[in-house]
């Protein structure tokens, strides 16, 4: 951090800065005003007022003739009927937004955003608007609108300027053969809107340098195919109203984050699902943030954040997970009824962040049979004494006292392996023998 | 024999520079968080000079403004921790201090800053009077009484919706 010097006697060769005060218009300046901060520069005004929505944006001009015009210069544009106010408002608002709009006049806008909460809203100005704005080098789209019966026209699928995009205008508004060309875009957010499995290939085609994609509720895809090798990052939420996820391949190098919410998928979970997320591991090494969370037809959920999911090929009903606790940030575990039947967590860190997982399985999985936790950490291994047998076994010692204390049909025991010390949690069950041998493959 | 490049002090001397407020303190800051000003990297690139004086940023304001600049320099600080910092720089402040730092960011160029302190202010002056952005701003109110209603009438929807609440 700094440290404050005594004051210097020399003068020379110091560096003036002066403030740069750009006047949009031009104004007598107030030189002689002893407070000479208390008027800020107008562009840092704009500054200031662009980060207001509109409708207060354009009150500041009730302030001085000075302010008068100081909004129209704004760069990000904010208009938003929410729904506190009654409908019959609408029309009025509408002619606001038409009547202010077309008074700005900057000419790189940072933000357009427009929502409309409260009633069903004609949009035979949006094009207009659009247009408008997209002539601008808009970079940042938000529509929250509802319409019927709107296509979007044929040159908003062009833009070279557009980096991020908001839509939810719950609405299908996508036309079959349209190309995209969003060469800049980086983000794509799309709630509730209907787009189907060719239009959104179509979509993704168009978009060489996304980064993230967010897709949520009633976006009817089956089939989802992310090819982008610059997707950093894909949070799927609630897709799919009517009909399932049949497939997710994901083949993006720099893959850092998949989240799956509330997908619903064809049947309790089938292959077709967790080979694309086996799939998507193996292509994607630097994914640290997993979180897996799907609705089954009969709405049993399943709900697991990670650093690796692993897939038995033997029996669909099976599910085995492998923890890898080093990079484990948040663990949510939930509902693992009929599902979950075998976790191996391997523990590289000492600090012995699993406890909370463990405990959070055996607590929301009772289909759980088979539950095995090593230490692979180095230091246990190589420790000559029995420090990371102590490790372990104080480890599992609070899991006992948390759970197992009293329940009478659950075996564990407590050894030694190779290079890793285990301990193995087995309730009573003729196929749970198996399982820890083909755990222990892994 | 030692090069003077491996002796602590003056290796530490080297990369750092001094910044003179306009009431005459001085601060001493690591090269590397100075450069997060565009200004001031600018200054270094052209001349040696290790003394930058501000002859428009207070002491208190230019202290605030180092604050930032470490914690952002400091690679130790992970994003997260960043942004938390941001946050927290500038809740609870004055609007009137608020004022200065938007004026020395801009003067210094520290972009992220600049904004971060704007919309802050942003954020204070919404559902407030027009008569507490007057005084805020030092706002001398040269409109008639009519010339103001007809602005209020003008956009009758944006001045109508709810009730503001004043300072």
């Amino acid at each position: 951090m700094e440290e404050k010097l005594e004051s210097s006697s020399n003068d020379n060769g110091y560096q003036e800065l002066t403030p740069k005060r750009s006047k949009i218009h031009h104004q007598d300046e107030q030189e002689s005003s002893p407070d000479r901060l208390s008027e800020l520069p107008e562009h840092l005004l704009v500054e200031i007022i662009s980060f207001l929505e509109m409708k207060d944006a354009v009150k500041t001009s009730a302030l001085s003739k000075t302010w008068k015009h100081l909004w129209t210069h704004v760069d990000k544009i904010v208009y938003e009927f929410d729904d506190r106010q009654p409908t019959a408002k609408l029309p009025e608002f509408i002619s606001f937004v038409h009547r202010t709009l077309m008074q700005c006049t900057c000419p790189n806008l940072k933000k357009f955003a427009l929502s409309v909460y409260n009633g069903s809203y004609g949009h035979q100005l949006l094009d207009e608007w659009l247009q408008w704005v997209f002539k601008k080098n808009l970079k940042f789209l938000k529509l929250d609108l509802l319409l019927e019966y709107y296509c979007l026209p044929e040159w908003f699928y062009h833009s070279s300027s557009l980096v991020k995009l908001e839509i939810n205008v719950n609405t299908p508004w996508w036309h079959n053969g349209e190309t995209v060309s969003w060469t800049s875009l980086k983000s794509l957010q799309l709630f509730d809107v209907s787009i189907g499995d060719e239009q959104i290939a179509i979509l993704l085609s168009g978009c060489p340098v996304l980064e993230t994609i967010v897709l949520y509720r009633h976006v009817a895809i089956s089939y989802l195919n992310i090819k982008s090798p610059s997707v950093r990052s894909l949070k799927l939420t609630e897709l799919s109203d009517d009909g399932f996820l049949e497939s997710l391949e994901v083949d993006s190098p720099c893959l850092k984050e998949l989240e799956c919410k509330r997908v619903k998928i064809r049947s309790p979970l089938l292959e077709y699902e967790l080979l694309g997320i086996a799939c998507l591991l193996n292509t994607s090494p630097d994914l640290d943030t997993l979180i897996v969370e799907v609705v089954t037809p009969d709405e049993k959920y399943f709900h697991g954040s990670n650093g690796q999911i692993l897939y038995s090929t033997g029996d669909k009903h099976m599910i085995f997970m492998k923890w890898n606790l080093s990079n484990l940030k948040n663990v949510k575990v939930a509902y693992c009824k009929n599902m979950c039947r075998g976790v191996a967590i391997e523990n590289g860190d000492k600090k012995c962040s699993g406890f909370e997982l463990v405990i959070c399985l055996l607590k929301n999985a009772p289909a759980l049979e088979t539950l095995v936790i090593t230490s692979t950490d180095d230091d246990h291994c190589k420790c000559s004494g029995d420090c990371g047998l102590r490790y372990v076994s104080s480890f599992s010692d609070d899991i006992i006292h948390t759970y197992l204390d009293g329940n009478e049909d659950c075996e564990w025991e407590l050894r030694k392996n190779k290079s890793c010390f285990e301990f193995r949690f087995v309730k009573s069950c003729d196929k749970s023998k198996t399982l820890c041998n083909e755990l222990w493959d892994y | 024999m030692v090069t003077t490049d491996e002796k602590g002090p003056l290796t530490a001397k080297k990369k750092s520079v001094i910044i003179r407020s306009c009431d005459g303190d001085e601060f001493l800051v690591s090269e590397s968080a100075a450069v997060l000003s565009t200004s001031l990297k600018k200054i270094l690139e052209e001349k040696e000079d290790r003394l930058i004086h501000l002859s428009d940023i207070d002491n208190k304001t230019l202290a605030m403004v180092i604050a930032y600049l470490s914690t952002h320099a400091d690679d130790g600080l992970s994003d997260d921790l960043k942004r938390s910092f941001d946050q927290e720089f500038v809740s609870g402040k004055e609007f009137d201090v608020l004022k200065y730092l938007v004026l020395a960011t801009d003067t210094l160029q520290v972009t992220c800053l600049c904004y971060t302190v704007a919309k802050k202010m942003a954020d204070i002056m919404k559902n407030k009077l027009v008569e507490w952005v007057r005084r805020e701003f030092d706002i001398q109110n040269d409109y008639t009484p009519e010339a103001e209603a007809e602005i209020r009438r003008l956009d009758a929807w944006a001045w109508d919706d709810r009730q503001l609440e004043d300072d």
